[in-house]
């Protein structure tokens, strides 16, 4: 009993003490509600891309026959990414020479500010870059530029990229170059012009048909398909380092290059019995590995960014649809359940979606699907539109479009807008270089 | 046999009292350490019994909500029906603003490139007083709201104390349509906004009397910076940045801490919305804003 009762105090005695100290406690703890904290939430900012005022001076009348060029050059990559708008040159306030002050600027609603100065000296062009932020009211950057004036049109492109990725982070696909194949004299040649269209040059390669180039990347090396007047299949390999052209397969049996996988092997389509497979060749030995096959036909494999996995088109399920499986050959899963017709699959370059070609009321179109099973997005709805290829960046597919009457080379923006052609002349099969 | 409770504060062993000797001798050797542990501990309560210490915590009950009550309600002190006392919000309200751009803000390293970092740099403004209140131990009389401390121990003619409340009235009207009309202008450039009517708090409050009741300043200040705020249709969705700024006397902004979103287009378009709106009116007292921006 004694215990008990030793213990029943000495529970009063806390308890008492314990729900005092509490009390106290929870009181200092109440959050005052002294000079108040206000919260804001905002939501759906006003759609409205960076407002820069560029102004290109000429420093020595050499230089003034390049303005013109170099500042459309400008103009055109930042605008076309949809980030930026360029206010009008009859708005500005302050005169391209005099120094920065972002009260000339501020009415105009501008964010930013490039005053580009070009000196042209014996065949070379400087230019100076000053960049400014009008809401700051300070400087951002100051950068020279030296180069051969017969490359003014890269040099233009080099301070578009400072430009863009000094407000992103991220490498903007300027300097890049798209492949395609082309006609020349009733043939089929390979043509490179820059991004913008521009610089269109041709390969000294001709061939009955060439189709399905494909590009190794970094190892600069091309193959692509061609079918000879006896009616061969027959894979070549230009190494761009060396511009230098190898012939690594050829067949009798209807045979097409599909991706890089490094640089002795290519996924390859074809067909050994009866149908089209896929195959690793591999190109020192010319020796082939059967990766995906059966009684139905698989043909363009495209290897994932990460390299781990495949697309591919089949007709197993009784119509051409797009499959995914495993760089090994296994776990072989559709990924196409709309429309009857899907071909063409190509990797977004982060790997998370993926292009196709479908085919809706008997037109060909482009379409864009997530890999997490959501639903595929139609990008294109004019003429025939086929062979869709992202830019590095992800921002912007290059694809062919039969939609003005003749097959050209389309460039658009990975949410289908901004859809306008690049080339004049026919074009077909685009992929991105660099 | 009458009670008697344990000695507290002596160990069992030594206990002098011979009458429960035997027993205690007993308890002891049955759990000596738990006693004599406990025993030394609760201090000051030599012969406490089970109603002693229920005494006691009755008293300091009652001395802590008196000092509560004291503490917390010192506005109603001096109420009599001869005097009223009047809340008023600043002794500046009839002021228009006229300083210049003033937001202080971390500015971002200089130099070519820049860092990727450099909009999410924590500043502690030199007088803040710092993110969280723990150390305030509630509101302490002296810093309740300004313009009370004119009234709060002096005796005012009830004549004038009248006068003195229409003209505040006066001009806080006058400054909130300022504010009303300067949101219609933005409204303009701004499809997207969405403005409240912009009413007095009274009438605010009594057509929401549901909702949380936002005070007229949050609402002017809100629309300010939505209205300023803008971002480019194809650039990447789905991010949230937050802000935390303190608004000084004047409006001008301060930014405590900046949460970035991890993609420095979206932290420029959250910067340049609060560069635009800096300065915002005045504010009824230095206060603080947490702002949440998200696509």
């Amino acid at each position: 009993m004694k215990i008990v009762q030793k213990i029943c105090s000495l529970l009063f005695v806390f308890y008492s003490l314990g729900l005092w100290v509490a009390e106290v406690t929870v009181v200092i703890l109440i959050p005052s509600e002294s000079a108040g904290r206000i919260y804001i939430d905002l939501t759906s900012p006003a759609p409205r891309p960076l407002l820069m005022g560029l102004q290109v001076m000429a420093d020595g009348i050499d230089a003034e026959g390049y303005v013109h060029q170099i500042k459309k050059v400008i103009q055109d990559d930042l605008v076309y990414t949809g980030l930026f708008s360029m206010i009008e040159e009859r708005l500005f306030l302050e005169p391209a020479q005099s120094s920065f002050n972002p009260q000339n600027w501020s009415p105009l609603n501008a964010d930013v500010v490039a005053k580009l100065s070009l000196q042209v000296l014996q065949g070379n062009v400087r230019a100076v870059l000053n960049l400014y932020d009008v809401n700051e009211g300070t400087q951002i950057f100051k950068k020279e530029y030296t180069g051969d004036i017969n490359f003014l049109r890269t040099l233009a492109h080099v301070i578009a990229r400072d430009i863009y990725k000094r407000f992103t982070d991220k490498d903007p696909p300027f300097e890049a170059k798209i492949l395609y194949v082309g006609e020349h004299d009733g043939k089929s040649s390979i043509y490179i012009m820059d991004w913008d269209g521009a610089r269109l040059r041709r390969l000294g390669i001709v061939a009955e048909t060439i189709i399905s180039p494909k590009w190794a990347g970094e190892l600069r090396l091309l193959v692509y398909t061609t079918r000879e007047r006896d009616g061969s299949w027959v894979l070549k390999t230009i190494d761009f380092n060396t511009m230098t052209q190898k012939r690594i397969f050829e067949s009798k049996r209807l045979t097409m290059a599909g991706d890089w996988i490094d640089k002795n092997s290519i996924l390859i389509s074809y067909t050994e019995s009866d149908n089209q497979d896929l195959y690793i060749l591999d190109i020192e030995g010319t020796k082939l590995k059967k990766l995906i096959g059966g009684y139905a036909i698989e043909i363009d494999p495209v290897l994932s960014p990460d390299r781990r996995s495949l697309l591919f088109v089949s007709d197993r399920s009784g119509s051409p649809q797009v499959y995914m499986a495993d760089i090994s050959g296994y776990n072989i899963k559709r990924l196409t359940f709309q429309g009857g017709y899907n071909t063409s699959p190509r990797w977004s370059p982060d790997g998370s979606s993926f292009l196709y070609v479908g085919n809706v009321n008997g037109k060909n179109q482009i379409f864009i699907q997530k890999l997490d099973g959501s639903e595929p997005v139609q990008l294109t709805n004019t003429g025939n539109n086929e062979e869709p290829a992202f830019s590095p960046d992800g921002r912007f597919i290059a694809f062919a479009s039969d939609r003005d009457g003749q097959w050209r080379i389309y460039i658009m923006r990975f949410d289908g807008s901004g859809q306008r052609p690049l080339t004049e002349g026919y074009g077909f099969s685009p992929i991105w270089i660099k | 046999m009458r009670y008697r409770a344990p000695r507290l504060l002596l160990p069992a062993s030594l206990n002098p009292g011979g009458a429960n000797q035997g027993s205690e001798g007993q308890s002891s050797s049955l759990l000596p350490k738990y006693e004599k542990k406990h025993f030394y501990i609760i201090l000051g309560l030599r012969g406490a019994s089970p109603l002693s210490a229920l005494i006691l915590s009755i008293f300091l009950h009652a001395i802590t909500l008196t000092v509560l009550i004291l503490l917390l309600t010192p506005s109603y002190k001096n109420l009599t029906h001869k005097f009223i006392t009047v809340r008023i919000f600043s002794e500046n309200i009839a002021q228009e603003q006229t300083s210049t751009n003033t937001l202080a803000f971390p500015s971002p390293g200089g130099g070519s490139g820049g860092n990727s970092n450099e909009f999410s740099r924590v500043v502690k403004a030199p007088d803040s007083p710092g993110l969280t209140r723990r150390e305030d131990k509630g509101i302490s009389p002296g810093g309740l709201v300004e313009g009370l401390s004119k009234f709060y121990y002096k005796e005012v003619p009830y004549r004038d104390i009248v006068e003195e409340a229409l003209h505040a009235i006066k001009a806080k009207k006058r400054v909130e349509r300022i504010a009303r009309l300067r949101a219609e202008i933005r409204k303009t450039h701004n499809q997207e906004t969405r403005i409240p009517p912009i009413e007095t708090s009274t009438e605010a409050q009594r057509l929401e009397p549901v909702l949380e009741q936002r005070s007229t300043y949050e609402v002017i200040v809100e629309n300010i910076i939505a209205s300023n705020w803008s971002y480019p249709e194809v650039a990447k969705k789905g991010l949230s940045a937050s802000v935390l700024v303190s608004v000084q006397k004047d409006g001008s902004i301060k930014i405590i801490e900046f949460k970035s979103s991890g993609d420095r287009l979206f932290d420029y378009s959250v910067k340049n919305a609060l560069l635009k709106s800096s300065p915002l009116p005045r504010p009824p007292e230095a206060v603080e804003i947490e702002m949440r921006f998200s696509e």
